[in-house]
């Protein structure tokens, strides 16, 4: 995904330590965008998630997404940390990601109005 | 007596019984299976001989076969471009010189193969150096049916790999190969390019990885998939969630590619890498222990989750970019004016106020900034004036160490304050490095290094040299001297 960021935030001639600072730029600058918008509890909450708080994440996937282990998605998570030793649990990535998503609808918008930022500046370099 | 009328005589023709009829006709049928069968055997006892002599048995001299080509498939994965060209998927035949199936090759290879040796007269058994081939290979290398894969971006290029791939096309692979290449070839080679081996290796190899990736897309593609990919279309048009476009993520993307994304490593990749200046974001010396941890939590849950609303972006679901502009002005100063490039908005500004009247309004006292901005009084952490932040990329315009990374508790970077000399260390010459490299190094530009370096070699002989083709170099590797870091320290602006 890095390889992606870095096509297409026009990247390529950095140093990979360059690159990762910007990487980390953007990551930093979207999650300040997005966090300014965002409650205190909000923002407990999805620590909490991150930390892996079970009951915490029990109660958010019901509230929210009730049906979630019925979707794909969540199936072949839960499949794909078969093979994973630190076995991350599948409701914790899936609900991280919905969290996200119902709790900062305009992410996408962000992300990439943060990313046109970035890549004019790069490019101004 | 009376005479009576004679009596006709029966005919042949009335006189054949039904039962000798139908003999009649079993040995016409007869017959004319057998002259079939005839036909049959002669024109297959008429192919071996003509195969046999098309392939040299009845020649004086003995055929010689062209060196591991003795099919089509083989010819074309050896002469791909030579009288075939592609359009689209398909392969064309152009002239009789090129062959577009196996029963076109056998046919003319045969007839062509006689008495010829290979090893002289390669174009000639192929009928590859005739006029008309000639032409049709000229035709095959400019025609307009070849795609120019000079001018294609990446994303194309892999998909074209990837068709190539499956059609077993070797050699257009690495024409396509090529074509990606030859940009960072001419970069890595070129005198003064800051692109080394490692980034030039690290561009094809991504090629290469991103060519699996189509290849398994490719072949992941089917109509069940693609039934699954409306079903969820349509669903998103009533109210995508993020269900839904993990499920489309999924379905669109070979399962395993991009699995990496969910993995703990993934995750603690994105976090690890922020040890150096992200968490440090926030925190002043003047903190105390548990402000400290508090500081460097918050900063963690914004990093991961900005980290994870870009890592759902690229899952390509959302155009976004089409709603861009209409965001500018709802995000904080500096997170997206997609204009003049300023200082990157930090956590630290927004706590103190700064900017917090020009960018998005607060939600009120609900503003987990706002809230931490008021822990912070009562902890009576005091936020100092930051006139101007700079972002990250104010260091890269920095000469490489010749900064000193400050623990700034305003800023949101580090700042690299640029010294009164060049350290030492940045003159370290490496095996090869040339002029060019080391100002690079040094953050002197390429014309600096021109307009000077007649002066440095002048000036100091020892350091640098005069090169066969009478530009200048260094002459050796390690520490330059004392006297030429001086002068080029004196170069500085």
């Amino acid at each position: 995904m890095n390889e992606d960021l870095i096509t297409e935030l026009g990247l390529e001639k950095l140093t990979p330590n360059q690159q990762e600072s910007v990487i980390e730029e953007l990551n930093m600058r979207v999650g300040q965008a997005l966090v300014a918008d965002l409650s205190e509890a909000q923002v407990r909450e999805y620590e909490q998630i991150l930390n892996g708080e079970q009951a915490v994440i029990t109660a958010w996937l019901e509230a929210n997404e009730p049906n979630y282990k019925d979707e794909v998605a969540y199936k072949q998570l839960d499949a794909g940390s078969d093979d994973d030793p630190e076995k991350v649990p599948a409701d914790k990535v899936y609900a991280s990601m919905a969290w996200v998503e119902k709790n900062s609808p305009n992410f996408a918008e962000v992300v990439a109005t943060i990313k046109a930022d970035l890549k004019a500046k790069i490019a101004a370099l | 007596m009376s005479e009576s009328a004679p009596t006709p005589a029966p005919t042949s023709e009335v006189a054949l019984s039904a039962a000798a009829q139908a003999k009649v006709e079993s040995i016409q049928a007869e017959a004319e299976q057998a002259k079939l069968d005839a036909d049959a055997k002669a024109s297959r006892e008429l192919a071996k001989v003509m195969g046999d002599e098309n392939f040299g048995k009845y020649d004086a001299e003995p055929t010689v076969r062209v060196p591991g080509e003795l099919t089509h498939a083989e010819y074309h994965a050896q002469r791909p471009s030579e009288g075939i060209y592609r359009s689209g998927n398909s392969l064309h035949y152009t002239n009789k010189s090129g062959f577009a199936t196996n029963a076109e090759y056998i046919e003319q290879t045969g007839r062509d193969n006689k008495a010829l040796s290979a090893d002289k007269h390669y174009d000639e058994v192929n009928g590859f150096n005739t006029p008309e081939a000639i032409t049709a290979q000229e035709e095959v290398i400019t025609g307009p049916e070849r795609p120019d894969y000079s001018k294609m971006d990446i994303d194309k290029l892999v998909f074209a790999t990837a068709t190539a791939l499956e059609l077993g096309d070797k050699a257009e692979v690495a024409d396509i190969r090529a074509a990606y290449e030859t940009p960072f070839l001419e970069e890595v080679t070129r005198p003064g390019s800051t692109m080394d081996e490692s980034e030039y290796d690290a561009a094809m190899a991504r090629f290469d990885k991103l060519v699996s990736i189509a290849v398994e897309y490719e072949k992941a593609k089917n109509p069940e998939r693609a039934e699954k990919v409306d079903a969820i279309v349509a669903k998103n048009e009533r109210g995508p969630n993020v269900g839904d476009k993990i499920k489309a993520f999924w379905n669109k993307t070979a399962e395993g590619a991009k699995k990496t994304l969910f993995k703990p490593e993934w995750w603690a990749t994105r976090w690890t890498m922020t040890g150096h200046w992200i968490s440090n974001i926030g925190i002043t010396p003047d903190m105390d222990p548990v402000a400290v941890e508090k500081r460097k939590k918050i900063t963690r849950v914004v990093f991961i989750l900005g980290a994870s609303a870009v890592a759902l972006g690229a899952l390509g679901l959302i155009d976004a970019a089409t709603h861009g502009s209409e965001v500018v002005s709802a995000l904080p100063p500096d997170a997206g004016s997609g204009g003049e490039p300023g200082p990157a908005t930090s956590i630290v500004e927004q706590l103190a106020g700064q900017g917090a009247g020009t960018g998005t309004e607060s939600t009120g006292a609900t503003s987990v900034l706002e809230r931490l901005a008021e822990q912070n009084a009562a902890l009576g952490i005091t936020v100092p004036e930051a006139p101007e932040p700079p972002s990250i990329f104010d260091q890269f315009r920095q000469p490489v160490g010749t900064g000193t990374v400050l623990e700034n508790p305003v800023m949101d970077v580090p700042v690299v304050v640029p010294e009164a000399v060049i350290a030492p260390e940045a003159f370290n010459v490496p095996e090869g490095g040339g002029g060019y490299e080391l100002f690079g190094n040094l953050g002197l530009s390429s014309s600096t290094w021109d307009a000077n370096a007649e002066n440095l070699l002048a000036q100091f002989p020892s350091d640098f040299m005069r090169l066969p083709d009478n530009s200048i170099g260094i002459a050796h590797s390690g520490l330059l001297s004392t006297g030429a870091q001086d002068a080029i320290n004196a170069l500085r602006p």
